[in-house]
């Protein structure tokens, strides 16, 4: 594209100068006359059935306002409907804000009370009385899919809440033409993004307007929005979304249960009420990512081509049926990774169990499907006798083939898989290692190389889980659907409302970029309004931070509102100078004739004339210089709704990324230490160099630390054991390593500046760069890395299994 | 937290005083950082909390060339660590101090604190025994004073009799040579408790070891001195073998828990290991 | 029994009744009216809360608002002077040393601090220096920028 001012280049931050100056505007910043404070009880048990909550006690302490216990909640709302993340449901599970007649996890929300003080209702908590009867707990899938299991949910007769398949291509062909079948058997683990801010929540009721006022930390509005209306039968419900502290797909989908019994309490009292959560409380109730076990075939040839793929999966999903199969139709989206493989075909299982329920965190089933192939592809490497780039090369889909179109439906827009991978080895230094590798274990000391790539899809289609679910009755959407509002001000200066809120993405800084390139005026007179307000935002089924959406539909709903504005402000300023719109230039906030000296008109006189001189205006203008826009991704077709043959376009953009791990793992003590970690990145046009880097930096680390131990850790009791940061193992500064980043973009023909996704990004393919380098190390003791995380306990007995192997 | 009383006494009479008034009600606290803890999960709930921190010379940390180093109880772990006198004269409890936790917590938290929580995970305890010191223990009719080794009697146990105040721990001048070490091995984060501590002393020469004082947190119900491991190297030469034996010993001298970071056989093998990797450090410290 | 507090905090000096079992961090938050402190554990670990009080870093969600009585705190509020950002802060902004923002207002604190001690860092003071103060959002990389950014803006100031 022309050379831009502003896009592709850093950009004074617009977010940075209220967070330095500790004024951002968090939720637990926010207060209202007469707020009250409320503290939620929560299950000591993970499996039990609720005999009795008597709330008398806790209404009577000082202090004390309102209590909500499971009984109201039945009486007084409605259950959540099952929405797109509960598909394949077959009977209908009723499930409220607040456990009702069972509990099912550890940490799950009964009662709630609001006081005066926060102190005032932690005491009153403990007044609460509530009797439970308790249930056996079944922790580990294995147990729950046991025959006589305990039932979580009886009215579903198993606790294998839903199994299903999806097949492309032909993989029986594919396997009788094999030469060889090479097989694995993978793990993931219980993980969380665990963002620094926890849930916060202020409700508002307005009883004589019968309208209610929700202040939330939430990523997407519509959830919120439906779950308030939908629960407690409101028509007029507004969301307001401040400053999020951290969203990583933990603030959508359990928060909402909050929200409801904020405002439920808001509605009780009659006085605002504020909730924030514990730390113990989001490590136990948040939500977590999905345990995830994988059978994995694959079908090849000699030559490493791999022909077919299949693989069974079964999902702990946790206490609630209502993420039950995200993270099987997330798959979807990156299935056949940056593969040229035409034949797949998967098989899930969903296992309830008495955990946190899962949620879509960071990739969601992704970095799942990443692993199963990078994992895979180095075990093929090994039974063949091939180095594992060499595997990885000679499957890769090539520049010259994209648009791709991949056998489950995805068009690949763009990519050059190839030279990412050439740039990472190179920037790694690949051959050199490997002589130090050699060196180094003459010298006994164990060091290890991980390559791996993947690729990190964006924007989302709504209609993608009907490929697997076809009998979905209630249409969730196709495509998406997202605006943008930009407003030209009498003072000459641009004010940007973006349809949906973020969570310290750069999304001001990155629009005002984009919306200043195509207006001819700095940034700097750009103000983007946050927060995320329902009432005012222009915002559609896309308006969610998930998903890795705002690179399509936000910057394409602003390109779009800022190019029609950029239109009438041309046409406007033709008329008045009386010269042609083609003709005009549009430059530092104003338009000018060239040639001309005198005809020349600012963007402030525009708008005095707009807002405000009728005789000046063009007839049949439309006054004012204010354009919304809602943007639909134009490259939606073929397969944006699947049909009959299960095709989707899961997501719409594809960036992708090169990762190489250089580890050194200590003998003794099984710990791992990165001593380099490389990203080559695509992600299309950037617009922010900063930003980008930024979601990759994130990213990485925090893949890397998941695969080195962090992690949610249950006794056979169902006891949450990790409930600290420090106990669940969050990497800090001293454990990260310098991630190095390059770029390697090659832009989307599809989207309006070539740009791609820049967001989940690095977590999908970072915990099976690590796996791949442990695994490297040891190669030489013939260990081999199936499971994560790599603790030190765990690497160690790695070790040692073999040695002892090795002696016997 | 539950609501509590807020007490500052102004000397160590009126602090035990008022600690024998109130009895099992009362909890002392010097810079909060473990009581606040407790108190917020509400693991403890004192009706009433006795501030030491308005007690003259509470903190002070003294030292001469005879009678060695005394630490007031209130002493923040970050002043023991930066003490002139223990960076000149107590490497161990430098190194050792060094890695608790991290600067804002050395910046708040007490050893007198540290040390009454029983706590057998945290840093300061293991470096201190390896150093052979005592505490003081003053009630409102007396004191006493007591091997730091015979202080930690379980886990959050401590031989901190009701109405007693921990006031000072002694560090006894140290061997004219000394080789130490200190290892902390966290499986993940730093910052984190030690899953293994391993603080160890030697003194000798020419190979021959004289004297040795091995110390481990996170691996019993309390830190704990390695006596039976110390015996296979004490008035020994130094070999290889007898090095590894030690820390044989040692790990069968432990009593870990299966956790979350780790199970009590691989805690066992990070004692051997790491005792094995100590002395070797603490071996290269006295020859230089 | 509510309790009797003085406590200079950015400079100006404060007197507030509290309950003693009020935690300095909401002590700041809500009784003083200044939010740039922050809560993200509530028992120490995370450094969101970090504050100088007396010159030294610690976390205010591990002392009691009590425990400062006549003392003296310095918050992320009290770095800027008359709106024109401290070195420290203009580095966070132009290193884009954060993402949501929430670690930042304890990171900066942190950053001062380290500085103060040492002004000239190397990457591994620096790593060591923030050790504390834990970042989901970036990975560490642009805010261990920002600190040398700051180191070298402070030294130029001179």
């Amino acid at each position: 594209m022309a050379e831009t001012k502003y896009i592709g280049k850093p950009a004074r931050s617009k977010e940075a100068p209220r967070h330095v100056t500790g004024r951002g505007h968090f939720t637990d910043d926010l207060n209202l006359p007469g707020m009250l404070h409320a503290a939620i009880l929560r299950s000591p048990h993970a499996h039990a059935r609720i005999l009795k909550v008597d709330g008398q006690a806790a209404l009577e302490a000082p202090g004390v306002v309102a209590v909500i216990t499971p009984e109201e909640v039945k009486q007084n709302t409605n259950a959540f409907k099952p929405g797109r993340y509960a598909a394949g449901l077959r009977r209908p599970i009723a499930e409220y804000a607040s456990a009702v007649d069972k509990v099912r996890y550890m940490g799950e929300p009964i009662a709630a009370v609001a006081a005066r003080t926060r102190g005032a209702a932690e005491d009153a908590l403990e007044l609460l009385s509530v009797d439970y009867a308790p249930l056996p707990a079944v922790v580990d899938t294995s147990d729950a899919m046991a025959p006589a299991a305990p039932l979580l949910f009886e009215e579903l007769g198993s606790n294998i809440a839903w199994r299903g398949s999806l097949s492309y291509g032909d993989t029986e062909a594919a396997f009788r033409q094999a030469d060889k079948i090479v097989r694995e058997r993978l793990k993931i683990h219980r993980y969380s993004s665990t963002p620094l801010e926890p849930f916060a929540c202020m409700a508002s009721f307005d009883a004589a307007s019968r309208k209610l006022t929700v202040w939330v930390n939430a990523q997407v509005p519509e959830v919120i929005y439906d779950a308030l209306r939908e629960a407690l039968g409101l028509e007029d419900v507004r969301v307001i979304i401040p400053d999020i502290g951290g969203g990583f797909g933990q603030k959508i989908h359990l928060i909402r249960k909050y929200a409801v019994m904020t405002s439920l309490l808001a509605v009780k009292s009659q006085r605002p009420v504020k909730w924030i959560e514990d730390r113990s409380e989001h490590m136990m109730a948040a939500g977590h990512s999905c345990a995830q076990e994988f059978e994995v075939e694959a079908a090849v040839k000699n030559d490493g081509t791999v022909l077919g793929l299949e693989f069974k999966e079964i999902d702990d999903v946790g206490g609630s049926v209502s993420t039950l199969t995200i993270h099987f139709t997330n798959k979807l989206n990156n299935l056949t990774n940056t593969y040229r493989v035409k034949n797949l075909s998967m098989e899930g299982c969903s296992v309830v169990t008495n955990k946190c329920p899962v949620i879509p965190n960071r990739g969601i089933g992704k970095p799942g499907m990443c692993f199963i192939w990078e994992r895979i592809m180095d075990r093929i490497a090994e039974e063949l006798k091939m180095s594992p780039i060499e595997v990885r090369s000679v499957n890769l889909v090539q520049p010259d083939e994209m648009p791709y179109a991949t056998p489950s439906g995805n068009i690949y827009d763009s990519g050059d898989y190839p030279a990412l991978l050439k740039k990472a080895l190179e920037r790694i230094g690949y051959e050199k290692f490997r002589e130090e590798q050699r060196k180094g274990r003459e010298e006994g000391r164990l060091l290890g190389i991980g390559v791996v790539i993947g690729v990190e899809p964006g924007g989302r289609n709504a209609a993608r889980d009907m490929a697997i679910f076809p009998e979905m009755k209630e249409g969730p959407g196709a495509g998406g659907v997202n605006g943008a509002t930009i407003k030209l001000e009498r003072n000459g200066t641009l004010t940007l409302f973006l349809g949906s809120p973020n969570c310290g993405q750069g999304h001001e800084t990155t629009t005002a970029q984009v919306a200043a390139d195509i207006l001819g005026i700095s940034p700097d007179h750009i103000s983007v309004t946050t927060p995320f307000d329902s009432d005012l935002a222009p915002w559609g089924v896309a308006a969610a931070n998930s998903g890795n959406n705002f690179h399509l539909y936000d910057i394409g709903a602003v390109h779009g509102a800022a190019s029609k504005l950029r239109e009438k402000i041309l046409r406007l300023a033709g008329h008045l100078l009386d010269v042609d719109p083609a003709r005009l230039v549009i430059e530092n906030g104003a338009v000018r004739a060239p040639g001309s000296a005198v005809k020349r008109i600012s963007f402030a006189e525009l708008g005095r004339i707009a807002y405000g001189n009728q005789s000046a205006l063009p007839q049949a203008m439309e006054a004012g210089l204010q354009v919304t826009f809602y943007y639909t991704f134009p490259h939606g077709e073929p397969n944006l709704v699947p049909g009959p043959d299960r095709k989707v376009r899961a997501q719409f953009t594809f960036s992708a990324g090169a990762h190489a791990a250089v580890v050194e793992v200590d003998r003794r003590t099984g710990k791992v230490h990165v001593l380099r970690y490389l990203v080559v990145g695509d992600n299309g046009t950037i617009i922010n160099p900063d930003v980008v880097n930024g979601q990759i930096y994130g990213s990485a680390a925090h893949g890397i630390s998941v695969a080195l131990g962090e992690g949610f850790v249950y006794n056979s009791e169902g006891q949450l054991l990790t409930l600290t940061l420090t106990d669940y193992g969050k990497s800090s500064t001293l454990e990260t390593p310098k991630i190095e980043v390059e770029h390697h973009p090659v832009p989307s023909p599809f989207t309006a500046l070539g740009q791609k996704a820049a967001g989940e990004g690095a977590a999908i393919p970072s915990p099976a760069a690590i796996a791949s380098a442990v695994e490297d190390a040891l190669k030489h003791l013939g260990v081999k890395v199936r499971e994560l995380p790599l603790s030190p306990e765990t690497v160690w007995r790695l070790i040692e299994s073999k040695i002892q192997n090795l002696r016997s | 937290m539950v609501k509590f009383d807020y007490l500052e006494p102004k000397s160590l009479q009126e602090a035990c005083e008022l600690l024998e008034r109130h009895g099992d009600e009362a909890k002392v606290i010097a810079g909060g950082t473990a009581l606040l803890i407790w108190m917020r999960m509400r693991l403890l709930n004192p009706r009433v909390v006795i501030s030491v921190e308005k007690i003259p010379a509470f903190n002070d940390i003294r030292y001469d060339d005879r009678d060695g180093l005394r630490i007031g109880a209130g002493a923040r772990h970050r002043d023991i660590e930066r003490a002139a006198v223990v960076r000149q004269h107590y490497l161990l409890l430098h190194e050792t101090f060094r890695k608790v936790a991290q600067p804002r917590i050395r910046n708040m938290g007490t050893i007198g604190g540290n040390l009454c929580q029983g706590d057998p995970l945290t840093d300061p305890g293991a470096g201190l025994i390896a150093m052979d010191a005592e505490v003081t223990l003053v009630h409102a009719g007396g004191k006493r004073v007591l091997p730091l080794e015979e202080f930690f009697v379980d886990y959050y146990q401590t031989d901190l009799r009701p109405g007693e105040i921990l006031t000072e721990i002694h560090v006894p001048y140290p061997a004219k040579r000394l080789g130490w070490s200190h290892i902390k091995f966290t499986p993940r984060s730093q910052e984190d408790f030690a899953t293994v501590g391993v603080a160890l002393t030697l003194s000798g020469r020419d190979g021959h070891c004289e004297d040795v004082r091995l110390a481990l947190n996170s691996v019993a119900p309390r830190i704990l001195r390695a006596r039976q491991a110390e015996s296979v190297l004490r008035g020994q030469r130094i070999t290889d073998g007898l090095v590894r034996e030690m820390g044989e010993v040692a790990a069968r001298e432990v009593d870990p828990m299966d956790d979350n970071r780790g199970s009590a056989e691989y805690k066992r093998e990070l004692v051997q290991v790491l005792v094995g990797r100590a002395a070797g450090e603490a071996l290269q410290r006295l020859a230089s | 029994m509510k309790q009797t507090v003085r406590v200079k905090i950015n400079g100006r000096l404060y007197e507030e009744e509290v309950e003693p079992r009020l935690l300095l961090s909401y002590f700041l938050r809500e009784g003083v009216g200044l939010t740039g402190t922050h809560i993200g554990c509530v028992i120490g670990e995370c450094g969101a809360c970090t504050i100088i009080l007396d010159g030294r870093l610690v976390k205010s969600c591990l002392l009691f608002a009590a425990q400062v009585d006549g003392r003296e705190i310095l918050t992320v509020e009290g770095l800027a002077a008359d709106g024109t950002l401290h070195p420290i802060q203009e580095a966070f902004v132009q290193c884009y040393g954060l993402q949501c923002g929430y670690c930042t207002p304890g990171m900066i604190l942190a950053a001062y601090y380290l500085l103060k001690k040492n002004p000239d860092p190397a990457e591994d003071d620096i790593r060591k220096g923030l050790a504390g103060n834990l970042c989901m959002c970036t990975g560490y990389v642009q805010i261990v920028e920002a600190v040398k950014a700051a180191a070298k803006n402070l030294k130029s100031r001179i």
